[in-house]
């Protein structure tokens, strides 16, 4: 069961033949699905509050809607979306051109993840290249004239930050800072 | 002997034997012990006392102010961390665990802690006496912070595998009240200052209680399993013998100087039910993370990255996705980074 979620939240699912098994997913297992999509749904910076009403209203709606979002998000990137179109550029706007293509993969982070990606640590890379080269220029943190990387990135690093956090001592006080950056983001600033 | 002596004499041995306890004696290293004792004193003072205040926390150009309340209790901690400024998120945090209030979001996520407490502050106390070895470690003189007096360390890097640290400490408990990160070149890069604090005075608690109604948010976060850190992953280490080999099936054959090999977990990731092998390698006063885990079919992107004082460097060996993190310069995670192998 938790491959197919895992094939749901990641976007492979329709490709897979597997459509057949949605309704054979037990209470739990749709409950994991929903916890999927909104972490997602907070990833990609949206407000959650559609999310929150489709983990607290009909089951089947729920399912419904968070399907149907997930086609929406795995469109092409020239192809029309059910997005309302102001998050869609706000969307553009942070992560890249390429956000709707790549951006139903991003459901499938744990919690740990959807904790950390909130507080949006975002680094800004030096040179960030698919083959892995890099040099070591300093950039300074400085998003108006830098690249972000794209949220699934965001994710992984700032998810393996705070469990880093655990063991840092630099910054004092048990750990303290670690939470600090945390507490002390806000989205709207 | 002592009987052969005079009283005077006597008195005169006693009294140097018992200054000579409390003098600064620099080790076979040559290790500055006053200032190896306040990092110690640092270290251990946040388990000691209880205490209230609030600091800002400037980074990347921002500043944050925050305020927490820590209470020291029976059997460990409970705390509670407070933005003052735009979304009141707030942060409750204990032995167990840590639940993030996030009204903002209008979510809640709760979160065990993997690992056990004060882990760090073991591989601190093992290494702590072979910093000077890579940091130049200066008692610089005293200050007042939050209309405290305070001591100041200063923790210069020696190569560029490593920051810089200025400390002040409360000169009566330890605790820190102030903290520069810097850079080689001592431009600080994160600092975080108490602006008031009141240490060792009762919490009440109503101080602890967070302030956004737990009803009021959608939760999610996941229940520790019996045996925590046990059934969810194993855990090993210290600074010079990590226990459980067998945990780790990666490694880096490539540290900086003075970093060693202080822990290993073996995290799950929370909903993904993923393996991820974590390792800790420090200096005893700076540390760098290694996770490696199965790579997304899609990689991902690869490469060197940073935030603030934080670097990181990701790159992908034979399907793993390999990431190095930690509050130190790029040229260290590289490293790391590229050295990391398979060892079975």
């Amino acid at each position: 069961m938790s491959e197919k979620l895992s094939l749901i939240v990641d976007g492979e699912f329709r490709s897979s033949g597997d459509e057949r098994a949605i309704p054979d997913c037990d209470e739990a297992a749709l409950k994991t699905i929903e916890r999927y999509q909104l972490i997602g749904a907070l990833l990609r910076n949206d407000r959650p509050d559609a999310a929150i009403n489709a983990y607290t209203n009909d089951l089947s709606g729920r399912i419904s809607a968070t399907i149907s979002a997930e086609k929406d998000w795995q469109l092409p990137a020239d192809q029309p979306a059910a997005l309302p179109a102001g998050a869609r550029r706000n969307i553009r706007r942070r992560h890249g051109r390429n956000i709707e293509r790549r951006s139903a993969f991003f459901g499938g982070f744990a919690v740990a993840a959807a904790i950390s990606a909130l507080a949006v640590f975002v680094f800004l890379p030096n040179s960030l290249d698919s083959t892995g080269k890099s040099d070591t220029r300093t950039v300074i943190a400085d998003s108006s004239t830098s690249t972000s990387l794209n949220p699934m990135n965001v994710a992984e690093l700032s998810a393996r930050l705070v469990e880093h956090g655990e063991f840092t001592g630099s910054a004092g006080l048990n750990g303290l800072l670690a939470y600090a950056k945390f507490v002390s983001h806000d989205d709207s600033r | 002997m002592l009987s052969a002596l005079s009283l005077a004499n006597r008195i005169i041995l006693i009294a140097f034997m018992t200054i000579a306890t409390f003098v600064p004696v620099a080790s076979a290293t040559g290790t500055n012990t006053s200032v190896s004792d306040w990092l110690m004193r640092i270290e251990t003072a946040p388990e000691q006392y209880s205490y209230i205040g609030s600091f800002i926390y400037e980074h990347d150009g921002e500043m944050e102010t925050m305020r927490v309340a820590h209470r020291m209790e029976k059997d460990g901690f409970r705390q509670r961390l407070f933005s003052m400024t735009g979304s009141a998120r707030e942060i409750i945090r204990d032995n167990e665990g840590v639940w993030c209030y996030l009204p903002d979001k209008k979510i809640g996520v709760h979160e065990y802690q993997q690992s056990s407490r004060n882990n760090f502050l073991q591989i601190r106390g093992e290494q702590i006496h072979a910093l000077d070895l890579y940091y130049d470690l200066k008692l610089v003189g005293e200050g007042r912070i939050a209309d405290r007096s305070a001591t100041i360390l200063n923790l210069r890097p020696k190569d560029r595998y490593r920051y810089g640290y200025v400390l002040w400490a409360d000169k009566k408990t330890g605790l820190l009240l102030r903290t520069d990160l810097v850079d080689g070149d001592g431009e600080i890069i994160e600092r975080y200052m108490f602006v008031d604090i009141e240490i060792g005075v009762d919490i009440a608690d109503s101080l602890l209680e967070p302030r956004t109604p737990r009803d009021s948010l959608a939760w999610f976060g996941i229940e520790p399993k019996p045996g925590k850190a046990d059934a969810n992953g194993s855990e090993s280490g210290s600074a010079t013998t990590p226990k459980a080999k067998s945990v780790m099936h990666w490694d880096s054959n490539a540290l900086p100087p003075g970093f060693k090999l202080a822990y290993s977990i073996n995290r799950r990731e929370p909903m993904a039910d993923k393996a991820v092998e974590h390792h800790v390698y420090s200096d005893g006063l700076s540390s760098v993370s290694l996770f490696v885990k199965t790579s997304p079919d899609n990689g991902g992107a690869t490469g060197l990255s940073r935030m603030g004082a934080v670097s990181a460097y990701v790159k992908q060996i034979e399907g793993y996705l390999v990431t190095v993190i930690g509050e130190v310069p790029e040229s260290a995670v590289s490293m790391i980074a590229d050295g990391v192998t398979r060892i079975r």
